[in-house]
């Protein structure tokens, strides 16, 4: 990230596809009201050629071929591709697999589903807790621990929910995971993470493509936070209120039995549960943005002095970070 | 197993989901923890463990291949009482018919402590033979019948010519008779007798012993045997001196500490005084010292200073007096001379010989030195007067950065005159309330909006009028005023977030400035304390640390940010660009801002050099994904050019320079922006 790229001038959405065995394999872009010819610069930035390099970035043919003659040009040159109608498959129902099926892209909420067993205690993913074991034996600092956890809901919640067991339990709200790793302590953290390595048998029990959904979510409030000109601090609770909203859906329970061993502030409560406040509002915003709905993002953004097609950079930023962290990009992190 | 067999004792098994919380929690787990099943149950795991353990513990896991089902490893953990349990602990991962894991069984088998008779016998066999003390045993007709190890290395007799003697062996004289009569009183009281006696080794040498002996009965209450033990006093009185040597001396650098150096200072002014003879005290001060120790490890720090204290031993007369007075100050006492000059002369001389480079493992280290010097009886008749005189010299030596000595001078005096008056008035300025915040506005460069403030002390002085810290804040922090001045800061920070709350107005966090001196480990919980006192929550309270304080202690420092931040507090790094920090250091501070100081925004955008630096801290921010607010930005052009560079947010006068809090209020109330 550099400086103030420049703000789009056409509202973008995207949507993650998966292939037919239910890995994420593709991002879906649509437009929305606007010209096309408000792309071009978009397209041409550096941060959709690096997502473009890293997995097909699709635009519907039936939509690419109604764009002048110089945007399909730079629709080509930046790397993003076009897709026939009839290669995404439609697909609603889960729980943990789309339908078999000979299409190249799958789309659809089907990974939304319930997992098979409902349960606040699932395992988190082994790969990731073997990285902690690994960091914590090597003395590493918090901010490294923090980026990890920043990768996996179920860990970040298990964190929260570890520190404020009776135990740890502190009297006053957790606002930051450096702050829950810190006042766990070194010695109780290695304990735990040694003890989830040994539960945690087989890797992520969800499908990839929720995780990603989640991920997207987090990263995308946080930086919709920070596009606003929220604080560091505000920015770290937009990224935790964008994780922790899809953990009733992980978990397939309730988010208010989820979240209620942990210790949030009232704000972040009442943004995940009730979508009020400022936290709240940025939540919503954002799943506007996931359904693509122009009319609530557009007027969200008015209402922030942010022109609605900001919105189309984020999204840019948010995959790119998605894709890091999912090893799919095989670059670093920006 | 052993709940399995009818009449046995049930084994302790806890149930577990896959997160690591209690699910099930059996009567044998309560008696052996003291736990109830209502308390356990949903608690964690770890909730049992205790604080430090012993042995890899749940470390035992990381090494299993990730297939394993079942394994058993020793643990220490805590009951109910606070008592440590020594327990075997067998993990099984639990699976459903299907076979995926669905839970945990923990199951703890306590380890036995009791010792078998041989175990016994062959640990005292071992601990008598092994101990450090002499022990001498004999039977009821007072014959020796068994010694160890320690016997024959005290007084030089063996196993075979000790027994059958009696302990006359070792009598040295001619109180012996009255002591044997007083020992055997003893044992015939069966009580013990402890004192200190006179015995003779081998080789005829005499030593103290301290003894105590104790008579062992058999079950008929008849004597059968009489036990000492003792050791070689003599040993203790080395131990005296060693004391002696410790209290007195240095133990870097073996030179007269403070304390000695006082006495003997006492005692050579007064021969001065009665010969009416002249003297001088010499300040010296090592410039870098801790840097070097923080840099280069004690070790290397302890073996410059002590070279740099046989250097100086060298330099100077048989006696004239030198010691160590502070971490990097000692004293020279020139005691006496013949004519005044003679100090600044020996003064040159003893620079000279510190200034030279000193290896020391691989090292070549250079420390600068300064040098005050206060004349007897000219600047002082009392060792205390001029040992201060001396000091606030080479304290000004230090200050103007003079490589020459500096001879103690009445301006001196006047000055700290003047420091003395306003630590006087200052402390008066805290109990009478003359003590106020200007709030400075931070804005966000995204919004515009005012995301915070920074709280800056001035002093309502009732005759100076307004008076900003830049008078006051030197003189407090050479004092131990400058602690209660910080806790007057965070006080009436709380107190005037409480009193936004209270009055209903939404508030950016305020931000308040921590002094080295503050940052030990009890603030964590003076902060929490006050925080409790006014009810404010941790994230409405930012604090921030200058660079060069995390920089100069990062070991000692980071501990205490790692509390204050596990708090729920935000830190920030002040005056960064200052302290030298390179991407590598920072990454250890648990800080979430940096901010660029205000004499690299001065030259933006048209020093390069400054450009450049403030590109370097916003890229370095940003990798850590720190907030960079920039300090002291006062024009349109610096703003524009920080905030396309990514900067998040900047304090100055371009949009507000501190003012008083109802203007602040006001600001916040009104939605006052910066135009970007």
């Amino acid at each position: 990230m550099s400086g103030y790229p420049p703000t789009p001038r056409s509202l973008v959405f995207v949507e993650l596809l998966a292939d037919h065995k239910g890995s994420l394999a593709a991002l879906h872009w649509t437009q929305g009201p606007g010209t096309a010819a408000g792309l071009t610069f978009w397209l041409e930035s550096p941060g959709f050629v690096r997502l473009a390099q890293a997995i097909p970035c699709l635009w519907a043919e039936t939509a690419v071929e109604a764009w002048p003659e110089g945007l399909r040009e730079c629709l080509q040159q930046s790397g993003g591709a076009t897709v026939a109608a009839t290669a995404v498959t439609q697909c609603t129902d889960g729980p943990s697999h789309p339908k078999p099926d000979q299409a190249l892209w799958v789309a659809g909420p089907w990974y939304l589903q319930p997992p098979p067993r409902p349960s606040a205690s699932q395992a988190a993913s082994r790969a990731l807790v073997l990285q902690l074991v690994q960091l914590v034996a090597a003395d590493a600092e918090t901010c490294e621990l923090e980026a990890v956890f920043r990768q996996n809901a179920t860990l970040a919640y298990h964190l929260l929910r570890i520190v404020n067991s009776p135990v740890f339990g502190r009297s006053r709200p957790i606002t930051s995971f450096p702050q829950a790793i810190l006042l766990l302590g070194r010695e109780p953290l290695k304990r735990w993470l040694n003890l989830m390595l040994f539960a945690t048998q087989s890797d992520d029990q969800r499908s990839g493509m929720l995780l990603a959904h989640v991920t997207l979510r987090a990263r995308g409030t946080e930086l919709l936070a920070h596009r606003i000109g929220l604080t560091k601090a505000d920015q770290d609770q937009a990224f935790m209120a964008g994780m922790f909203s899809m953990l009733g859906i992980l978990f397939g329970l309730e988010l208010e039995d989820v979240l209620r061993p942990l210790k949030l502030s009232d704000e972040m409560t009442a943004a995940l549960l009730r979508n009020e406040g400022p936290l709240g509002l940025l939540l919503q915003t954002w799943m506007a943005v996931e359904q693509a709905d122009a009319g609530t993002v557009t007027s969200a953004l008015q209402n922030w002095d942010l022109p609605p097609a900001m919105v189309s950079e984020v999204l840019i930023e948010a995959c790119n970070w998605m894709l890091d962290i999912t090893h799919m990009a095989g670059h670093s992190s920006g | 197993m052993a709940e399995d067999q009818p009449g046995a004792v049930r084994s302790t098994a806890v149930t577990l989901d896959l997160a690591g919380y209690i699910t099930d929690w059996n009567e044998a787990a309560s008696a052996l923890f003291g736990y109830s099943a209502q308390e356990a149950l949903g608690q964690h795991l770890l909730f049992l463990c205790a604080p430090i353990h012993e042995g890899p513990d749940f470390g035992a896991l990381t090494t299993l291949p990730p297939d394993t089902d079942s394994v058993t490893f020793e643990v220490h953990r805590l009951n109910k009482s606070g008592d440590v349990v020594v327990t075997d602990l067998s993990l099984h991962r639990i699976r459903d018919t299907s076979g995926a894991a669905i839970g945990l069984r923990a199951a703890y088998a306590p380890t036995h402590l009791e010792l078998s008779p041989d175990e016994k016998m062959r640990l005292y066999v071992r601990i008598i033979e092994d101990s450090n003390q002499a022990v001498l045993v004999t039977d009821a007709r007072e014959r020796i019948v068994m010694v160890n190890r320690a016997f024959t290395r005290i007084t030089g007799y063996s196993t075979q010519e000790a027994q059958g003697q009696t302990p006359d062996l070792l009598r040295s004289g001619p109180n012996d008779a009255q002591l044997r009569t007083q020992i055997r009183a003893a044992m015939r009281a069966s009580v013990m007798w402890f004192g200190e006696i006179i015995g003779r080794r081998k080789n005829g040498e005499l030593f103290p012993q301290s003894v105590s002996i104790s008579p062992i009965h058999n079950e008929h209450g008849v004597l059968t045997h009489v036990f000492s033990l003792f050791s070689d006093a003599g040993h203790y009185r080395e131990t005296e001196a060693r004391l002696h040597q410790l209290v007195n001396f240095d133990s870097v650098t073996a030179l007269p500490n403070r304390l000695l150096l006082t006495q003997l200072l006492e005692q050579s002014l007064s021969f001065a005084r009665r010969n009416q003879a002249q003297g001088a005290l010499l300040v010296i001060q090592l410039q870098r010292l801790g840097w070097i120790y923080d840099t280069l490890g004690h070790p290397i720090g302890d073996a410059f200073l002590a070279e740099i204290g046989s250097r100086l031993r060298e330099a100077l007369r048989e006696q004239d007096l030198l010691g160590r007075i502070g971490h990097d100050k000692l004293l020279v006492g020139l005691l006496p001379i013949p004519k005044q000059e003679h100090a600044g002369l020996v003064a040159q001389k003893l620079l000279v010989a510190v200034h030279e480079v000193v290896a020391v493992g691989g090292h070549e280290i250079l420390c600068p030195a300064t040098i005050g010097i206060a004349l007897y009886p000219d600047n002082g008749a009392t060792t205390e007067d001029l040992l201060r005189k001396a000091e606030l010299a080479s304290h000004r030596a230090r200050k103007q950065g003079e490589s020459l000595p500096l001879f103690f001078s009445d301006d001196m005096n006047q000055r700290a005159t003047e420091r003395f008056r306003i630590e006087s008035e200052l402390r008066r300025a805290l109990i009478q309330g003359e003590l106020l915040f200007h709030h400075q506005p931070k804005v966000s460069l995204r919004s515009g909006h005012i995301v915070g403030s920074e709280a800056l002390i001035r002093w309502q002085h009732p005759s100076r009028g307004l008076t900003s810290p830049s008078e006051f804040i030197s003189v407090a922090e050479e004092t131990s005023l400058i602690l209660d001045l910080g806790e007057w800061v965070l006080n009436e920070a709380c107190r005037q977030i409480r009193s936004w709350a209270d009055q209903g107005l939404t508030m950016p966090p305020l931000a308040i400035n921590l002094s080295a001196r503050q940052f030990d480990q009890h603030l964590p919980r003076k902060i929490d304390a006050i925080l409790s006192h006014h009810g404010v929550l941790p994230s409405h309270l930012k604090l921030e640390i200058t660079e060069t304080l995390v920089v100069r202690g990062a070991d000692q420092v980071i501990p205490i940010m790692n509390e204050l931040v596990a708090m729920g507090l935000g830190i920030a790094l002040d005056d960064f660009g200052t302290g030298y920090s390179s991407l590598a250091y920072l990454k250890r501070f648990p800080i979430t801002t940096l901010k660029i100081d205000r004499s690299f925004v001065t030259g933006i955008p048209l020093e390069l050099n400054d450009c450049a630096i403030a590109q370097a801290i916003v890229t370095m921010g940003q990798q850590l994904r720190h907030e960079i607010v920039a300090e002291g930005v006062e024009t349109r052009e610096q703003m524009k050019f920080l905030r396309d560079l990514g900067c998040d947010q900047l304090q100055g006068y371009l949009f507000s320079p501190p003012v008083p809090v109802a203007e602040y209020e006001q600001q916040v109330r009104n939605q006052r922006r910066l135009r970007l």
